[in-house]
């Protein structure tokens, strides 16, 4: 499309001024006003007692000292100093971003893939759909205990079939190196089947005469989908994003069976460190400290994410 | 008054228009105000069905343990027959949540009036004040015949905070068939038991006959580190000296102990996969029932054995020891906590689930140790291989009195924790014995500082 040429959209005339007239004459009385909020109520009201309040007494608990049952102390900002010169914490903090790094982008891009896929016509497609997606509903726990026989160094299936095929078997669970690597492994099977099912939805809402019109102008088959698909999935990759980042730094149960966070400290994350802080160690001032910093981590995260997608929506 | 039922009841707005199956549609008021009703009831149910609630009813979490569970609805069966107007309610709740659920509960004050916990839990409990003094309740010397090391977890400023309900420990199996290639007769005595330095010797002549690995160690998860504890009391070390707060480990005797468990590893006499943090409830026993190991060290829980692989191709003798000889405490403890609305009806069902013979049922079927003392494997009359079964209980006494002391106390989980870390560390070939000396011992400061 050529910079010069200016396309005005034909836009429908405003309908008040071929429709019938506003009712003006309706009275916006109080209930009016109120309406909107009273509809906001019950979400508010969610928000306050199930996230806010919690939110507040967690910050309140990170200054304290002491188990949850007896005595507590005010420490003020002790816990969070503690944490700076701690360097398990340093440690979870590093395994939660590269877990993260690693899982969010390789999940987002495989389910692109996969939808990709199955947006064409194919034999056996609503199966395959189905059989992705399903790990997405089977439990953590459950997956992990799976895994953990999968990846068994010695009596597990992964290296008896490498066995049987004359492969060397992997240390998956056993060297500080793979271990991060299996888990990875792991999640990946859980979640790109819940990107597929989305970008698949997203693909199929993308009108045809955008991808005709495109074709029309000589776009090849990358460059639709380059300036034309991706723009187009640009909401629900903004979604995924912000959802598996949040998936990625909440991952407990999964690890916790299948790593216990070894080997050593090489797949503990930051929300595994909350937990035995927590409930193991009973120390729910620093677990708390803990887990404002991983809040902190993720609104960080999120506005930084939204930020940049605004502007790209200006420059767009 | 008009009764409104049936046809004669005038249609309830007349002016809505009805919905697509003819049926009067929902109003969107209708809606919000049937969403209201139900939250509210959803959280006042909520609010009613935890923790202790009537005086007459009372609520009892136990574990997922499927020989337990049946044991312990009959007991409540009989006891709602005894005391006609008393609901005894069941709650599962699985072992490995029991923490994180518990204390919560505690600290909403819901929690349910008795759970039934691992003794490992039991110290942190009664000494922050989350189970209650039941020890009125019960009649005089009621905890006389139990074992003096799970009395020292229950029984606290002369009050008693739980009762007991089975015990276990660990002693060393073995694969017959290997032993006998190898050509090495089973002690079968626990003062002659054998030295650590033997079955390391017995452990690599195993790895030679296996083609695998020599042993396997019991390790179940992260928190099972405890489980190497009797190395360091047989090796004469300690997790404490005598103050309780300056850690020992770092000792002569903590390091031998230490490099002897690593050099196990080292060697590959056992596996990576059964280290303390990648092993499952099952690593040593599928280690085991695959020949890919000649011995293991693990707790009384052979009945999964049966059916695996014959009686004849397996045995068990007594845990090996060093300087002395030393095992680990575990099993279950009835606790009443301080949520309970009735602590007396509570203790008096817990003294009635508690009678020697309703123990020995139970331990009959799950194949655990009474807590009590002078109780053989006849007396008890297990069904399987008995004979097995009396060499943990004669084992049991080899507890170190200390170590039931340490684990008696608030912060045994965060110790059980540490070890699971550093042992980790150490058994991957990440940190020598000293380091993971060290490490535990500055884990120990903290903990107890």
């Amino acid at each position: 499309m050529s910079g010069t040429e200016t396309v005005t959209p034909s836009r429908p005339a405003p309908a008040a001024a071929t429709g019938p007239a506003p009712r003006t004459g309706r009275r916006r009385g109080p209930t009016g006003t109120r309406a909107p909020y009273l509809f906001l109520t019950p979400s508010l009201v969610l928000f306050g007692v199930f996230s806010l309040f919690p939110i507040v007494a967690a910050v309140l608990m990170s200054t304290q000292q002491g188990a949850v049952l007896g005595q507590t102390e005010y420490v003020g900002g002790d816990n969070y100093q503690r944490m700076v010169d701690d360097p398990l914490f340093w440690t979870a903090l590093r395994n939660t971003l590269v877990f993260t790094a690693a899982t969010v982008p390789l999940s987002m891009v495989i389910g692109l893939l996969l939808a990709l896929m199955l947006n064409r016509p194919m034999p056996g497609r609503a199966l395959l759909r189905t059989v992705f997606f399903t790990p997405m509903v089977v439990s953590g726990v459950g997956v992990g205990m799976v895994m953990a026989w999968i990846f068994n160094g010695d009596y597990g299936v992964l290296n008896n079939a490498l066995a049987t095929a004359g492969l060397p078997r992997g240390e998956w669970l056993t060297s500080p190196d793979m271990g991060m690597v299996t888990v990875v492994l792991a999640v990946l099977w859980t979640r790109v089947g819940f990107c597929m099912v989305l970008y698949l939805a997203a693909l199929q809402s993308i009108p045809h005469s955008l991808l005709e019109a495109a074709s029309l102008d000589g776009a090849g088959a990358w460059q639709r989908f380059r300036h034309v698909v991706v723009p187009q999935l640009s909401p629900t990759t903004f979604f995924l994003l912000v959802v598996n980042v949040v998936f990625s730094l909440q991952a407990f149960d999964l690890l916790y069976v299948l790593t216990g966070g070894g080997p050593g400290f090489a797949t503990t994350v930051l929300i595994q460190y909350i937990y035995r802080s927590a409930f193991a160690n009973g120390e729910m001032g620093y677990a708390s400290a803990l887990g404002v910093v991983s809040t902190l981590l993720l609104i960080t995260f999120t506005l930084l994410r939204w930020y940049l997608g605004r502007n790209d929506e200006d420059n767009r | 008054m008009v009764p409104v039922h049936g046809s004669t009841a005038p249609p309830a707005r007349a002016t809505r228009p009805p919905s697509r199956t003819g049926r009067p549609g929902p109003t969107r008021r209708g809606l919000l105000r049937a969403a209201a009703g139900g939250a509210t009831a959803a959280l006042l149910g909520a609010g009613c069905s935890a923790g202790g609630g009537d005086r007459d009813h009372i609520t009892w979490a136990i574990g997922l343990d499927p020989v337990g569970g049946p044991h312990f609805q009959r007991i409540a069966r009989e006891f709602m027959d005894r005391n006609p107007g008393v609901t005894i309610e069941l709650t599962p709740v699985p072992n490995g949540d029991l923490n994180a659920w518990l204390v919560t509960r505690l600290a909403a004050d819901r929690a349910p009036d008795i759970v039934n916990m691992g003794v490992s839990a039991v110290g942190r409990y009664t000494t922050n004040g989350g189970t209650v003094d039941i020890g009125d309740q019960l009649p005089d010397g009621f905890l006389d015949d139990y074992q003096p090391s799970l009395r020292a977890l229950v029984e606290k400023d002369g009050g008693v905070f739980g009762i007991p309900q089975e015990t276990n420990c660990a002693a060393t199996y073995y694969r017959t068939d290997i032993l006998r290639r190898i050509g090495v007769e089973p002690r079968n005595d626990l003062e002659r038991a054998w030295t650590a330095e033997e079955i390391r010797e017995i452990a690599v002549e195993a790895k030679r006959v296996t083609g695998a690995y020599g042993l396997s160690w019991g390790y179940i998860n992260e928190s099972s580190g405890n489980r190497w504890l009797p190395v360091l009391y047989m090796f004469g070390g300690s997790l404490f000296r005598e103050d309780g707060r300056t850690p020992a480990i770092g000792d002569p005797e903590g390091i031998e102990a230490l490099e002897w468990t690593r050099r196990l590893y080292a060697d590959e006499l056992i596996p990576a996969s059964n280290t303390v943090k990648a092993s499952q409830e099952d690593t040593a026993f599928s280690l085991f029932t695959t020949g890919q190991v000649g011995l293991m060290i693990h707790e009384s829980q052979f009945r999964s054995l049966k059916d695996v692989i014959p009686d004849e191709d397996w045995s068990v003798d007594h845990l090996f020891r060093e300087r002395g000889a030393a095992t680990n405490l575990s099993g279950s403890v009835n606790v009443v906590t301080r949520s309970s609305r009735n602590p007396e009806l509570a203790a008096e069902f817990l003294a009635f689930a508690s009678t020697p013979e309703r123990i020995l049922a139970r331990v009959r079927d799950s194949g655990a140790i009474a807590p009590y003392t002078g109780v053989t494997a006849r007396d008890v009359g297990y069904a399987y291989r008995p004979d097995l079964v009396q060499r943990f209980i004669d084992q049991l006494s080899t507890v170190p009195p200390q170590m039931a002391r340490e684990q008696a106390g608030p912060d045994y989980q965060a110790i059980r924790q540490l070890l699971g870390d550093f042992l980790d560390l150490m058994f991957i070939g990440s940190a020598s014995a000293r380091e993971t000396a060290d490490a535990i011992a500055e884990g120990l400061r903290n903990v107890r500082n």
